[in-house]
Formats: C-alpha cells, sequence, structure tokens
C-alpha cells in the first residue's frame, strides 16, 4: 500500500511541476508565420525581395499637372482634392502630397529588414548573381525612396537597421538633404560596382527591357537628378558639397555613360499618319522592350494612360471626363517656329493676374488675333486649340471647337467634367484612333529619358557657367522637332530662362516635372497664384473668333513659401518633439516640421 | 502535452488502485438525539451536525431536532449554524443527557466557513478582503439571471445594468470590484463557480441557475489572496459555489414563482399630437425654416379630427410575465449524497401584437429555459471519495425577424427606439380597411413615408423604423441554445498519510452550442401619397419574399486540476495548506471568421497558500502562486505571483477576552502581487502575424510582452460591539508598473511599421486607491423578534499615471493651444472631456445666447462647431484663441465607471414574518445621456420632459426658467459632449423589497411539507436620481436602451 501512496504523490508532484516542459503552451503555428522563416526557403525570400519596391511611388501618373501652372482640374469647384488645393483648405495633416511619409519608410524597413538579415539565408539553390540582384534591387529602392523623401520633404531619417520593437526614439536625428543626397549617391554606387553579365537575367544591366525594371540608366538618372536636386536654391544649403559645378559634373558622367550604352533621342518619323510629328509619336510610341528603335526612353512605366477617356474629348463617345485643362499659361510658352518666344520670359505678364501679355518684341510670327498659328510643332502633339484638327489622316474631317457653344466648347458649369474649364483639352499621349471602338491606343508615361539628362545637364552647366555646353544640350532637344537651336551669345540669366521654357516645353504633362521645378528654383510666387484660360466667342456672321484671356481668380496663398516643401505628418512632428525632448515641456524638443506649417 | 501524459498516468494509477481497494469495516453505531436551539430556547432549523472525523452528518429538522448516528469512531460533533459559535460537543456529554445543544450567537460570523476557490477557510483567519453572501439573501430577489439576485448585496461589488436588453443575459451587467486595475482593456473579474472558470459564453450557463442552488457568492478582492490565483486573480475574482446534497432524509423543494416585469419605471409619456406638433413647428422656426404644420393640420389635432396617438404603450407591453417552476431533491447516506434541481422558466412577449391580418405569432420576448443539474458525492472507500457534477440547459427564444445572431440584441433596441420615436402625430402605421392600389387590396398592410412629413399630417413612418411592420410583416427569429457542463473529481483523504491530509483530482467540461433560425420575409411597402387622402401608392419595389437563414455557434472548454490540502489543529497552533493545479483550455464562441479566436485560449495556474495560526489570535499567511498562459512569450510565460498577509484578533488577548462590550476586534493586512491575463486585444499579441504569400510584414508582435501586474496592499480591521454591532472596513492601494498600452501614442511612423500593426509594450503606470466600509447590526431582540440593519460603501480611485500620452501645447491664446496638456495621464481611466458651458457671461447666467445680437458681440468663432442660433449654448474658449473647437474641451471630474457605491439593508423577523429591505446606489459617476435625443429633432420629432425647460424668445422674454437650448431640426453647435447632456448619474435604489412568511407548522404538516413559505418580492421599486429627465435611468444612462425592469412577483417555497 505505503508504495502506491508514494505512486500517487510523485504524479501530483510531477503535475505540479510540470511548467519545467520546455514548450509548455506554445500554440500550434495556427497559420501564424514568423518573420526569420523567410530566410529557410528560395520562394520565401524571393517573394519578399518582390515587395521591394512594390510600394514605390514614380510620380509619373498624370494628374499632377493640375497642381501646378501647366493645368487646371475641371473638377475645380466640387469637394476633393483639387478644389482644396485651389482653396488651400487644408493642414498638416491633410496636406494632399504627405499621405506617403509612412509609406516610403514602411518599405525603407523591409529593405532594412532584409539587408541586415539577409546572411541568414540558408537554401542554397540560389546562384551569387541572384543574391546581389536582390541587394542591387534593396540598394536602389532605397536610394529611390531617399530620393522622394528629400525631394519632397527636403528631410528625412537615414537608418540602416530596423528599429527594435521597443524603441523610445529619443536619439533619433533628421538628415539634411546633403547626408541624404550622399546616401542616395552610396546606395547607387553600390548598384552600379554589382557584376555586369549581360548574360544573366539577374544581374543589374544596361540592356534590361526599357519598360518596368530598373536598370543601371536609371540609376544614372537617379544619380544625376539627386546632384541636380540637392544644388538646387530649394535644397542648397551654404557649404554643401552639392554646388553646381558638382551637379554638372555627375550629370555629364551620367549623360557619357548613357551615351556610351547607344541611348539617343527619338527620332523617327511617324508613318501613315500616325502622329504630328517625331515628339508626340515619341509619346505614343508602344513599348520597345528591345530598344531597336526607342533608345530614349532608360524607363517606362507601362501601362497605357487612358487619355480618350478619361482626359478625353467630349466629342468622343465614351468620354469620362476632360480630366485637365492645359493653361493659358502653358500655351504661351510654345515658341513660334522661327525659335523667338512668344512672350517676354523675363516679365512674361504685365498684370498679376496674367491677363495683359507682355509679348517679346522679337517675335514678329505671332498674331493675337490667329494665336496657334506658326508655333513649335510639340505644341500641335500637345495641346488640342480651338480649330485642332481631331484626325492627323483627314484634318478636314473633324475639328476641335473650343469657342463658347462649339463641339468642345468651354463651360463653366460648376458640376460638368466633360467640356474644357480654360478652352484647351490634351493631347500628349492621346492617339486619335483610340476610342471605344478601337480600343486605347494611347501612349505611355516614361520615369526618364535622355532628354531629360540633356536638360538637366544643360541647367547644370548653365548654372556652373558652361555657357556653350549649356546651350548645346538645350538645341539637341530642339533640333530633334525641328526647332531652330538657341541664338548663340545669350547671357547666363537669358539661358537660363530659355532652359526653364524649354522644360517646360518638353516635360509637359510628364510626371512631376513642372510640379517640382517651381520649387526647386522658388518661382511659386510667380506660377502659382494665377492661372488663365481663353475664352473665344465666335462672331458667326464673319466666321471669326474673338480671344479673351480669363483668370480663374487666386489660387489662395500658393506662392507662400511654406507650399515649397511638404509638411511632415502633424502626429509625426508631435511624436517626435516629445520623444526628443530632454524635459517633461514638449516645447524643448527637436522641431521637425518644416517651416511655415 | 506533457501536463496531459502526467494527469492520464496518475488517473491510470488510480482506477488500478479502485479495482484493489477493500472495503470499509463496520463499525459501532452510536445514536445520538435531541434538539439544537437558541439562546432564546428556538428550535434551530438546518443546523449542520458532524462528527469529529467528518464521515457523518445530520442537518435538524425544524422543530430543531436531530436523531444523529455516528459511525466513524468519533468523540465530538460540532454544530454549526450561520450567524452563530461553532459548538463542539462531546458525544460522551450528549449521552449523560445534554441532548438540547444550545448555540451562541456570533454577529461577526466568525466560525462560518469561507469559500476561497480551492479552499474553505473559517471567517476569523482570513487576513485579506473577502466578503461574500449566502443563499439564503439570494432568493430574495425575483429574477431569471442568477447574476441579478447579488447585485448590490456584496460589499466591494460594483455593478450597473447597462442595458436590461431582453436578449442579453451575462454581458448586459457591467462588475467590477475595486474599480479598474489597469489602463488597458477591461477591468472585469473573474468568474469561477465551483472552482472552475466560466468566462464568456460559459456565462450562459450559470446565468439560469436557480438562486436555491446556490450556497454562496465570494468575492474575493485584495492582491494578496488574489495571488493565489496568479493571471486570473489581477480583477478580483467572484466566485460562486453550489449547494451540494447533504447526508439524511431526502429534502424535496418545490418553488414557484410568478412575475411581472416592467419597464415602467421610467415608462414613457408622450405629448399630445396637438402638442407635438407646435413643438415641431418652433424647432422649425427656431431653425429659420417654415413650420411643418399649417393652421389647418394644428386645428385638425386640437380637436381630434385627427388622432393623437401614444405608440409606445400601444405597441410595447405594459408587464411582461415570468414564471419558475423550481424542483429539487437532495439527501444521501454516509456514502452517497446527491442533489438534483430542475427549473423550467417560461417568459412571456414584450409586444402587444396588432391582431389584424395576422399569418403568424411570433411573440417576441417569450422564450422558455429549461435547466437541469445535478450532483453526486460518493464514498468509495475509506479513502476514496468521488463526486460528480451534471448540468444541462436549453433555452428557445423568440426574437424578432432578421434576428441572425448577434443581431437579436441589436433588434430590441431597435424596436424600443421605434416605439418611442413613433410621433403622436402619425395619423396610422398601417392602410386602414378597404385601402386599394390599383386595384390590389393593401389593407393593414405597413405604410411608410419617404419625407415622413407630408403638409402637415404624417402617413406612416422612416422605411424600417415601423414598429407594427416589424410586428406583423418582419418576420421571426428561433434562437435555440444548449450547454453542458460536467465534471468529475476524486477526493483522497490521506489521513493515513499523516492526518488531515487530502487530496483531489478532477477533470471538467463545459460546451454548449446556439442555433439561431431566422425566417426573413420582404413584402411590399406602401406610402400615403395625399394628406389626408385615402389616396395610397407602392412605395419601393414589390417584394413577396420568404427568406430562411441560419446560423450556428459552438464553445467548449476543459480543465484538468488537482490539489493537496492539508488542515490539522496541534493544540494552539492550527495549520491549514493547499496546493493546487489547473490546467484549462478554452474554446469560444465561433463569431464568424475571427480566426485566431477560435484557437483554444490555454492557461495554467499553480499555487501554494499556507496559513499559521496560534491559538485563532495571531495568523499569517503565506502564497505563492505560479500561472502562465499562451498569450506571453515563452521567456515571459510564467511567473510567480506572491502575496502575504498578517492577522490578529485583538479580542483573544487574555486583556481584552470575554468583555462584553468589544466582542470582537482583528486587525489585518496583507501584500501581494496579482496579475493579468488579456492585456491586448490581440491574440498572440507576442507573436509576428506575417502573411507568407507575399511577405508582408503584418501585425507585428512584441516578443516582450508580459503581463500585467497588480501589488497591491491591504489593511484593515474587524471590529464587533456588544455582539451585535460589527464593523468592517478595509483600505487598499495598488500600483501597475508595467502597464500594457498602446505604443502608438509615443511611435513615430518612420520607424516603418504601419502603427495600426505596431504592438502595445508593458510600459504604463498606473495607481488605485479606495477602500470599503461597512456596518452591520443584527440583534434577536425577543423571542420572536430579530431586527438586522447594515450599510456599506466603497469607494475606488484610480489614477493612469503614464501611457506615453503626448503633452499638449498650453499657451493659450495661439491658434494650437490646447485647454490641457494632459488628456489622459493625471486622469481617471475612461475620462472623457467636453465643452464648458459659459453660465456666467452669458446674460441671465443660463449658459444661452439669448438673441442675435448677444452672438454677434461674443467675438468668438464657433464656425467649426456650426451656425450658432439664439438659444444655443454658449462654451468657454478655454484656449483663448478666439475659436470654439473640439481643443476648447475640458476633462470632466468623473467617468462613466462609478467611484463610490453604497448599499443598505434593513429587515426585521417578527415570527413568522420576515420583512426585508435592500437600497443599493453610486456616486461619482457621469453619463453622457445622448445627443439627438435632448434636441429632439430625432425621426419626426422627439419631445419629452427634457424640453420642457427648453429656450424659446418667448419664455426668455417673460423670464422663465431655462436650463436647455432651443430646440432644432438638425444638429446644431449645442450637440457637442458637453456639461448640460453629460449628466451627474448618481442614485440611490430601492432595488429589493421581500414581506415573507412562513405558514405554521400544523398547517404544512397537512401537506406533508416541512415548511411552506410565502413571499412578495419587488425589484428595482423606486429611483431616487439626478437625471434630468424621467425617461432614463441612470444605470444605462441613455435613452434608446433598455431600461432596467421593476419587478413584482409571488413567491411559494415548499420543502418536504
Amino acid at each position: 500500500m505505503k508504495k502506491i501512496y508514494n505512486l500517487f504523490i510523485l504524479a501530483f508532484a510531477a503535475l505540479v511541476i510540470s511548467p519545467s516542459c520546455s514548450q509548455l503552451l506554445e500554440p500550434e503555428p495556427y497559420g501564424l508565420v514568423d518573420l526569420d522563416l523567410v530566410w529557410t526557403k528560395y520562394n520565401y525570400t524571393s517573394d519578399l525581395v518582390s515587395t521591394i519596391g512594390k510600394g514605390a511611388n514614380y510620380e509619373s501618373g498624370f494628374p499632377y499637372a493640375a497642381y501646378s501652372d501647366e493645368a487646371q482640374a475641371v473638377v475645380d469647384r466640387t469637394p476633393g482634392g483639387y478644389y482644396s488645393w485651389y482653396n488651400v483648405d487644408f493642414n498638416a495633416a491633410t496636406y494632399i502630397f504627405s499621405g506617403n511619409w509612412g509609406g516610403i519608410y514602411n518599405n525603407l524597413r523591409t529593405i532594412a529588414f532584409f539587408l541586415t538579415n539577409e546572411n541568414k539565408i540558408s537554401f542554397t539553390n540560389v546562384t551569387d548573381l541572384e543574391r546581389e540582384f536582390w541587394d542591387v534591387k534593396a540598394h536602389f529602392y532605397r536610394a529611390w525612396h531617399y530620393f522622394t523623401l528629400m525631394k519632397r520633404y527636403g528631410k528625412g531619417i537615414i537608418f540602416t537597421e530596423v528599429y527594435d520593437i521597443n524603441e523610445k526614439f529619443s536619439g533619433v536625428k533628421l538628415n539634411n538633404v546633403e547626408q541624404i543626397a550622399d546616401f542616395i549617391i552610396q546606395e547607387l554606387d553600390l548598384c552600379l560596382a554589382a557584376t555586369e553579365d549581360e548574360s544573366s537575367p539577374y544581374t543589374f544591366r544596361w540592356t534590361t527591357p526599357s519598360f518596368g525594371a530598373i536598370n543601371r540608366g536609371f540609376a544614372w538618372v537617379l544619380k544625376a537628378r539627386t546632384a541636380m536636386y540637392a544644388a538646387s536654391p530649394l535644397y542648397y544649403e551654404e557649404g554643401s558639397k552639392y554646388t553646381w559645378e558638382y551637379a554638372y559634373q555627375i550629370n555629364k558622367q551620367a549623360v557619357e555613360a548613357l551615351h556610351a550604352h547607344g541611348y539617343k533621342l527619338f527620332d523617327r518619323a511617324p508613318e501613315d499618319n500616325y502622329a504630328y510629328g517625331v515628339y508626340d509619336y515619341y509619346h505614343l510610341f508602344d513599348n520597345d522592350a528591345s530598344r531597336s528603335i526607342d533608345k530614349e526612353t532608360i524607363l517606362g512605366n507601362g501601362g497605357r494612360l487612358s487619355m480618350w477617356s478619361n482626359y478625353g474629348l467630349p466629342t468622343t463617345r465614351g468620354q469620362a471626363s476632360c480630366g485637365i485643362c492645359p493653361t493659358q499659361e502653358l500655351v504661351d510658352c510654345y515658341e513660334t517656329i522661327d525659335g523667338e518666344p512668344v512672350l517676354d520670359l523675363e516679365r512674361p505678364y504685365l498684370d498679376a493676374a496674367h491677363l495683359q501679355p507682355n509679348y517679346n518684341k522679337n517675335n514678329h510670327l505671332y498674331d493675337p488675333q490667329n494665336p496657334y498659328a506658326n508655333r513649335d510643332p510639340r505644341f500641335y502633339g500637345t495641346i488640342y486649340y480651338n480649330g485642332a484638327p481631331r484626325y492627323w489622316s483627314n484634318p478636314d474631317s473633324l475639328r476641335v471647337w473650343t469657342y463658347v457653344g462649339g463641339n468642345c466648347g468651354i463651360s463653366d458649369e460648376p458640376t460638368s467634367v466633360f467640356y474644357t474649364r480654360t478652352g484647351y483639352y490634351v493631347r500628349k499621349y492621346n492617339r486619335d484612333k483610340s476610342s471605344e471602338r478601337e480600343g486605347n491606343q494611347d501612349g505611355r508615361a516614361h520615369n526618364a529619358r535622355l532628354a531629360e539628362m540633356y536638360l538637366n545637364l544643360a541647367e547644370c552647366a548653365c548654372e556652373a557657367g558652361h555657357l556653350e555646353e549649356a546651350s548645346d544640350y538645350t538645341s539637341l532637344v530642339r533640333e530633334r522637332v525641328g526647332m531652330p537651336a538657341l541664338p548663340s551669345g545669350l547671357t547666363q540669366d537669358q539661358l537660363r530662362l530659355r532652359i526653364r521654357n524649354e522644360r517646360r516645353v518638353e516635360f509637359a504633362f510628364e510626371g512631376t516635372f513642372r510640379f517640382d521645378d517651381v520649387r526647386r528654383w522658388k518661382i511659386i510666387d510667380q506660377t502659382e497664384e494665377h492661372v488663365t484660360g481663353m475664352r473665344i466667342i465666335k462672331d458667326d456672321a464673319t466666321n471669326t473668333f474673338s480671344y479673351n484671356r480669363f483668370s480663374f481668380g487666386t489660387r489662395t496663398n500658393k506662392g507662400d513659401d511654406k507650399y515649397l516643401l511638404c509638411p511632415l505628418p502633424e502626429d509625426e512632428v508631435e511624436k517626435m518633439k516629445m520623444n526628443t525632448s530632454p524635459t517633461d515641456d514638449p516645447e524643448d524638443g527637436d522641431d521637425w516640421q518644416n517651416p511655415g506649417w | 502535452m506533457c501536463i496531459r501524459n502526467k494527469i492520464t498516468l496518475v488517473l491510470l494509477l488510480l482506477a488500478a488502485w479502485f479495482t484493489t481497494a477493500t472495503a470499509q469495516n463496520e463499525s459501532l453505531i452510536i445514536s445520538l438525539k435531541g434538539r439544537v436551539l437558541d439562546e432564546f430556547g428556538n428550535p434551530i432549523y438546518n443546523a449542520l451536525l458532524v462528527s469529529e472525523n467528518e464521515a457523518n452528518q445530520y442537518i435538524t429538522n425544524p422543530d430543531g431536532s436531530y436523531d444523529f448516528q455516528i459511525r466513524d469512531h468519533s468523540n465530538y460533533v460540532t454544530v454549526t449554524y450561520p450567524g452563530f459559535h461553532n459548538k463542539v460537543v462531546t458525544i460522551g456529554e450528549i449521552l449523560d443527557g445534554n441532548e438540547d445543544i444550545v448555540l451562541k450567537s456570533d454577529a461577526q460570523f466568525e466560525d462560518e466557513q469561507v469559500d476561497l476557490v480551492f479552499q474553505k477557510m473559517r471567517k476569523n483567519l482570513l487576513t485579506g478582503s473577502v466578503s461574500y453572501v449566502k443563499s439564503r439573501e439570494l432568493q430574495k430577489t425575483p429574477t431569471y439571471r442568477l447574476q441579478e439576485s447579488y447585485m448590490g448585496r456584496i460589499v466591494g461589488l460594483g455593478s450597473l445594468e447597462r442595458d436590461a436588453n431582453p436578449s442579453m443575459f451575462d454581458e448586459s451587467i457591467w462588475w467590477n470590484i475595486r474599480g479598474d486595475h489597469s489602463p488597458s482593456s477591461g477591468s472585469t473579474p473573474v468568474l469561477m463557480v465551483d472552482g472552475i472558470r466560466y468566462e464568456g459564453y460559459d456565462g450562459h450557463i450559470f446565468t439560469y441557475f436557480n438562486p436555491r442552488e446556490v450556497e454562496s457568492v465570494t468575492v474575493i478582492r485584495d492582491a494578496a489572496t488574489n495571488a493565489l490565483y496568479g493571471i486570473l486573480g489581477g480583477d478580483g475574482i467572484i466566485s460562486i459555489t453550489t449547494r451540494r446534497g447533504q447526508q439524511g432524509e431526502p429534502r424535496i423543494t418545490v418553488a414557484y414563482d410568478h412575475g411581472w416585469r416592467t419597464m415602467d419605471t421610467k415608462r414613457y409619456y408622450p405629448h399630445t399630437a396637438y402638442e407635438h406638433a407646435l413643438l415641431r413647428n418652433e424647432s422649425c422656426i427656431n431653425d429659420g425654416l417654415s413650420p411643418v404644420f399649417n393652421a389647418q393640420a394644428l386645428e385638425y389635432y386640437k380637436d381630434g379630427t385627427w388622432p393623437s396617438h401614444d405608440y409606445y404603450n400601444e405597441y410595447l407591453k405594459r408587464y411582461q410575465t415570468e414564471d419558475k417552476l423550481y424542483l429539487s431533491i437532495g439527501g444521501g447516506s454516509e456514502y452517497v449524497q446527491y442533489m438534483c434541481n430542475f427549473q423550467w422558466m417560461h417568459t412571456g412577449p414584450l409586444f402587444n401584437q396588432p391582431e389584424y391580418k395576422m399569418t403568424y405569432k411570433m411573440n417576441p420576448g417569450s422564450a422558455d429555459y429549461f435547466h437541469v443539474a445535478s450532483n453526486l458525492d460518493s464514498k468509495l472507500n475509506y479513502f476514496i471519495s468521488a463526486t460528480f457534477t451534471l448540468r444541462g440547459d436549453f433555452k428557445i427564444e423568440n426574437g424578432l425577424g432578421s434576428c441572425n445572431h448577434d443581431r437579436m440584441r441589436v433588434r430590441y433596441e431597435d424596436m424600443i427606439k421605434h416605439v418611442m420615436v413613433a410621433a403622436p402625430t402619425i395619423t396610422s402605421l398601417y392602410a386602414p380597411e378597404g385601402a386599394t392600389v390599383e386595384g390590389k387590396d393593401i389593407s393593414y398592410m405597413p405604410l411608410f413615408s419617404e419625407n415622413s412629413e407630408m403638409g402637415g399630417q404624417i402617413w406612416g413612418l422612416g422605411y424600417k423604423v415601423n414598429p407594427y411592420a416589424e410586428l406583423t410583416h418582419g418576420g421571426k427569429t428561433t434562437k435555440y441554445a444548449t450547454f453542458v457542463h460536467m465534471d468529475a473529481k476524486v477526493n483522497l483523504d490521506l489521513d493515513m498519510v499523516t492526518p488531515g491530509l487530502g487530496g483531489q483530482l478532477g477533470f471538467s467540461f463545459k460546451g454548449g452550442g446556439d442555433k439561431d433560425i431566422d425566417w426573413t420575409i420582404s413584402y411590399t411597402a406602401y406610402r400615403a401619397n395625399d394628406p389626408g387622402n385615402s389616396g395610397f401608392k407602392q412605395y419601393g419595389p414589390e417584394w413577396d419574399t420568404n427568406g430562411y437563414s441560419k446560423y450556428y455557434s459552438f464553445c467548449y472548454s476543459y480543465e484538468y486540476f488537482g490539489k493537496v490540502t492539508y488542515q490539522r489543529q496541534f493544540g494552539d497552533h492550527y495549520v491549514q495548506a493547499v496546493a493546487m493545479g489547473n490546467h484549462r483550455e478554452l474554446t469560444t464562441r465561433d463569431i464568424g471568421g475571427g480566426s485566431y479566436q477560435t484557437i483554444p485560449y490555454r492557461s495554467e495556474v499553480f499555487g501554494i497558500n499556507a496559513l499559521y495560526s496560534y491559538k485563532d489570535k495571531y495568523i499569517i499567511n503565506g502564497t505563492l502562486g505560479y500561472s502562465g498562459s499562451d498569450e506571453f512569450p515563452m521567456n515571459h510565460r510564467f511567473f510567480f505571483t506572491p502575496g502575504v498577509g498578517l492577522g490578529w484578533v485583538v479580542t483573544k488577548e487574555n486583556f481584552l477576552r470575554d468583555n462584553g462590550i468589544l466582542t470582537y476586534l482583528k486587525l489585518r493586512g496583507s501584500y501581494g502581487r496579482a496579475a493579468r491575463e488579456r492585456v491586448s486585444t490581440w491574440r498572440f499579441a507576442y507573436k509576428d502575424d506575417v502573411t507568407s504569400s507575399t511577405w508582408d510584414q503584418g501585425r507585428m508582435g512584441n516578443p516582450t510582452l508580459s503581463p500585467e501586474y497588480v501589488k497591491g496592499m491591504d489593511a484593515g480591521l474587524d471590529l464587533t460591539l456588544f455582539n451585535c454591532l460589527s464593523f468592517s472596513g478595509s483600505i487598499f492601494k495598488e500600483k501597475m508598473d508595467n502597464a500594457y498600452i498602446d505604443a502608438t501614442t509615443y511611435v513615430p511612423t518612420f520607424q516603418g511599421i504601419s502603427l495600426g500593426n505596431y504592438p502595445g509594450s508593458n510600459t504604463g503606470r498606473f495607481e488605485n486607491h479606495g477602500y470599503e466600509l461597512s456596518v452591520d447590526f443584527r440583534k434577536q431582540i425577543t423571542k420572536n423578534f430579530t431586527l438586522w440593519a447594515g450599510a456599506s460603501t466603497w469607494y475606488n480611485n484610480n489614477t493612469v499615471i503614464a501611457v506615453g500620452e503626448r503633452p499638449k501645447n498650453t499657451e493659450y491664446g495661439t491658434t494650437d493651444a490646447y485647454s490641457q496638456k494632459y488628456y489622459t495621464e493625471g486622469f481617471p481611466k475612461g475620462t472623457f472631456s467636453g465643452f464648458e458651458i459659459d453660465y456666467e457671461g452669458s446674460t441671465t447666467g443660463n449658459g444661452l445666447f439669448n438673441s442675435q445680437e448677444e452672438i454677434d458681440a461674443c467675438g468668438v468663432d464657433y464656425s467649426q462647431l456650426g451656425t450658432v442660433r439664439p438659444g444655443d449654448f454658449r462654451y468657454i474658449d478655454r484656449t483663448g484663441d478666439g475659436i470654439i473647437n473640439y481643443k476648447d474641451a475640458v476633462n470632466y471630474k468623473y467617468s462613466t465607471t462609478p467611484r463610490q457605491f453604497f448599499n443598505a439593508h434593513l429587515g426585521f423577523q417578527l415570527g413568522r414574518f420576515e420583512v426585508s429591505a435592500l437600497l443599493y446606489g453610486v456616486s461619482k459617476y457621469y453619463r453622457p445621456i445622448g445627443d439627438a435625443f435632448f434636441l429632439g429633432y430625432l425621426n419626426d420629432g422627439f419631445y419629452c420632459d427634457l424640453h420642457d425647460n427648453r429656450w424659446t424668445a418667448e419664455r426668455y422674454a417673460n423670464g422663465e426658467t431655462i436650463t436647455g437650448p432651443a430646440l432644432s431640426m438638425t444638429t446644431t453647435v449645442s450637440n457637442v459632449t458637453n456639461m448640460y447632456n453629460v449628466v451627474d448619474g448618481t442614485f440611490l435604489k430601492l432595488k429589493n423589497v421581500e414581506i415573507a412568511y412562513t405558514l405554521p407548522e400544523k398547517i404544512s404538516r397537512k401537506v406533508y411539507a416541512q415548511d411552506i413559505r410565502i413571499a412578495l418580492q419587488g425589484q428595482n421599486l423606486h429611483t431616487w436620481d439626478k437625471m434630468p429627465t424621467k425617461l432614463i435611468d441612470p444605470e444605462t444612462g441613455y435613452l434608446g436602451l433598455w431600461q432596467p425592469m421593476r419587478v413584482y412577483n409571488i413567491a411559494l417555497n415548499v420543502t418536504f
């Protein structure tokens, strides 16, 4: 009997001390996956790598134009993003471009997590080249994200290791433009130093198909852009190594590297009335993955734009909206065919509201009563104006009439989204055959192309005093469309104005170039407050038109310097004030906010 | 896994042992006969006699007599009865002729055994704060929910019936012991029934217990006592023990209750249609709109041409009936004791159902409940006994249509709102007899209105809020719920190892399921197309469909447990100890979809408690809990919760012994640590939740997550004067240094994890303190007259010390200034803020703008709130920036968690009559009463006593008392949370009254009964409160809810 008691007591003791069992109460996996698993299988790691860059926003989408002086949105009087923008109905918390502060860092964390942990990879069915490519991808997108931060916020936090979950963030410091630019260039140099093996599908190649995937050319573009932005008035701080000369050097290297690998401006004339000229043909030219014809595109965005519908003409069946309407200011930028600006670039308007143009006295071709004749060929490929032919194959079959009461007539009905607000429609990227019946044959946006590199180089060269070279590169872009070269002997100031005007014309409706440029150059006080349109009245008796410029009123306060940079999210600033405050008083903490917010 | 194997091993060993165990020897039988009496010579019925060796027991008869046979070689018998000192009588004494045993009354109940979940302890030995209530008190409350029976009865257990929705049984009562214990979620005490945890859906089963089945309900409040329960103890414990069979003749109890439940304590009183129309017009004029009702319509309402309705009273039944039949039989021999309970309960319908053209009867609110519970204790041999418990519940409940699953509650809530907001001006909710549309007969079809008002007269209501339609055309839902509980325990009497040693091993299983069958019908709606005209037209599409859907859910949990107990008196030294272990798995109700919710929650609790007392005078109690939960990572999963308690019974010292004034005095104190388990709302919050298809980082885990530790100090004293007036008091102080807080208050986004996926951390700090005081008087004054009365109050006050809140800029006058630097830290948990009304700044001190000139002159911008009208509130611009916005709001002093509670009870027994009353109240408690109601703009207008003192230009000009804002047709600047619509919820309730009469024995004998008792009971009979309207009970504090019911009940209780 005694034995049995002992057994019982032993068994009971075992029950009581059982927590010593090592995995006690450990739940079964139930589908919860631990991040450490990612390094155990090729498929897992490659899936993780494929998420890197997933959130990268190249900002090449179309609607940014209406946030600058390129266009007025057709939905400018009903509540929404544009309405808020034009009426400054926002604050740091609701600012229209600050939505991605968190998103960018979310990607940066994934990248840091990958780069610091990839040494844990335990599978072997991966080639060294592929592993190297994974690194390149991570470094490249890190550079891209920091470029976006630098551009939008003028600051950022560089981190290469993920923060611990119990981090208190008290020692975190903001990095300035120079530090970020250095970091970007360091990351890109790492990418460019990678093994170059054109035969492997995994290396960071020059010959990567130009649409969709990162390549060495684009790394050079990003490097050149970074240097140019960092040298621009908005971002340059006294003592920074990013002087115009330094930017010029980097841009020069970039252009040379691109030339060395066969990049050149697109120069094929359109066949069969496909387009008006080489410029708009380029923008309609289909995805040329092999770069056999299109040697200009460095990185394309891939998807077709639906211009015919989302930014279409009322005469097109299936038009959903006319989207954004080119401003009179943009139209005024197109020179006449002889190479003379229409307005005096120094002081284009005599009044603040842009209603009285200050015509260039040297221009003898421009006729205010027939304003759309004899203009830069890019004008005809970019804008539908009053009387523009709808179809290149048969110009007289249908014309776009934007006069009051015309078939595409200007409208000021606040809720109408089909008719132009300004008297113009966007033509760039729109193939005239695109329609409900023929399908979408519109063009694709480009993230980077050689012409940009020329104009970037030209700008840096001009600012650094290499005037001749600046003029030459600008002229390359002009010559491609048949415009005369810039006249020789321009002063630096004159040349600067010509180059800036050239950027505006060449990159109309492309990405965020204009939006960024006016901020980089700190000229929003001249550009953001007023935009105008052209109301054209037809006199039926004489069959003539009268042209009346009109203003959209003030886009409130847009000239204020606070709009140069995006505000940081309000919460973020308050949290960091508190986290970095040495005392209980949050006002002692570092103020991370941008000026004016 | 390993623990299960060990238990299996133990059980196998035991099974093998059973088969070889030998039968107990027959022994000498001593027969004892006599009576148990009180000091006045009254017989004591139900006194318990237990033999020394505890094998033999006897319960006295109504005449106090016993006929007790001792078979276990005992030398003495202990006689116990609540309220009296235990008496130990040697068998020799009784045999010598002292067969009448007289018990001495004990106002302190020091010999009463108090349930501490895993052990029982004499009240005298307690060093912590524990309070309890016994079955007899619970039976006074007429209710079909057991929980209600102890609301307000237990010192230190706060409760509020936040919603009396008829579909809510376990969720509607808010429970709280010593306030909040942490800034993180919840503070609901853990509920244990016979040592087995009941949680969530499990609660259904104990809801239907009859109070007569319950032995006691105990509330354990202090951290040191709760330390034994580890992760279960952080918010305090409510422990319920059920009655078990006792040795003796079978005792049969039959009880029948018939009750009437009504909400009429706050019964809605509507205005007449004419009055309503005037108020509606006034609202329009206030808003600058043209009046809804024209002069003609007003005339018609006034002279009765158009009818005035009271839909609330037309559709809501005044009384809901409730019937309850309870049967129990209990008894047993030395070897087997049993107790079986059966209960059938029926509630009647809640709504008056219109008879017209009804094709089916749905009776929403009516339900039948069946409850069976039986337990069996059997002695298998001289050292092994086994106990079994089996309970089963079954419910069939009728609800409104479209009630699938959890919507039952929502639909009842909708209905109470619908009958309330159906304006008296609505002419009819259905088409009159003979009405047609395009030749089709539509008599009695529900009517709806699009813009509910049509030139003055209204037909129908907004779509889907027509109570007539709900009750005649809305379909029905039937809910079936089942629940089963079973447990088996093997008890070992290990006296042969060492006297006083015992052990127990057990297993329990609980499981249940729900099935809802929902019949939804759709019907074509109609509306009147011309006021006062019988022309009707179809509204919306033609519908004529029958839908059917069903819903299932289930849950189950099981526990293994074991304990070793030791209890022995060595002369002056007494030792009592328990070592326990418990493993639990719970699968919660599958609330559709929630993936991880269905993974069983697993936890283990181990603990040792040891008590030593010297001469019942000096007491030392030590506890070491060791518990773990799968809610925490491996390295923090198991943790210790120590506790220590000291007690000194001063009156047992020689210098105070047996003095007649201070009959009892005990000083006690304890210090310990308890823990809280469900700190995060995330399941497995320590783990990353990564999706492997894309490796999205998803929700991140905090690998250092740990349970929250409540470190609590408790000190108290219990004293009795003249053996009739007792006093008990405790003070407590709690501190938490590792409260779980939402890290996103300080974590910036740039670290890369989206904040919604960022885990919380144990970095918060929290403090709590308070007290409990109670006074009780109980005295048997004459042979036939006993008087008792008592009162208690308890208080808690917590402070959130740190939750990582960002300090706000308080530089008044700047645009981003806030009224306060902190809104959470430094305040009690749950504090909320609202606008201050500027009573001083307003012209007549009414806090309102009395004219447009005043608005223009005030110079403060209200545009962020809306447009100010005369008659709107004037707020204080706390930040001084000239703008009234959310930054001007200031914290209220109190939150929706009351801080102070009171109860008082009073009663007497005069011969066969017994009368008792219970009062319960709370204070330091604020309620936001809801916005849409007090401005009256809801639906077609809702006006009540809240609007009697509203602002109008005329009333202002006449100098009448004005306390409320002007009526409106829509939301206004007065609608924001402010001092007017947040009200003081302080109340005192006459919670319970019972008048009972016990029939003379000679009458009961005629039906062979031992005892027949008839009682009249009432619950929630009256409320004294500060609410601005009689429609709202301060417990719910909100108009759109079911208010706590008043109940009248007749109870008949017969014991055979």
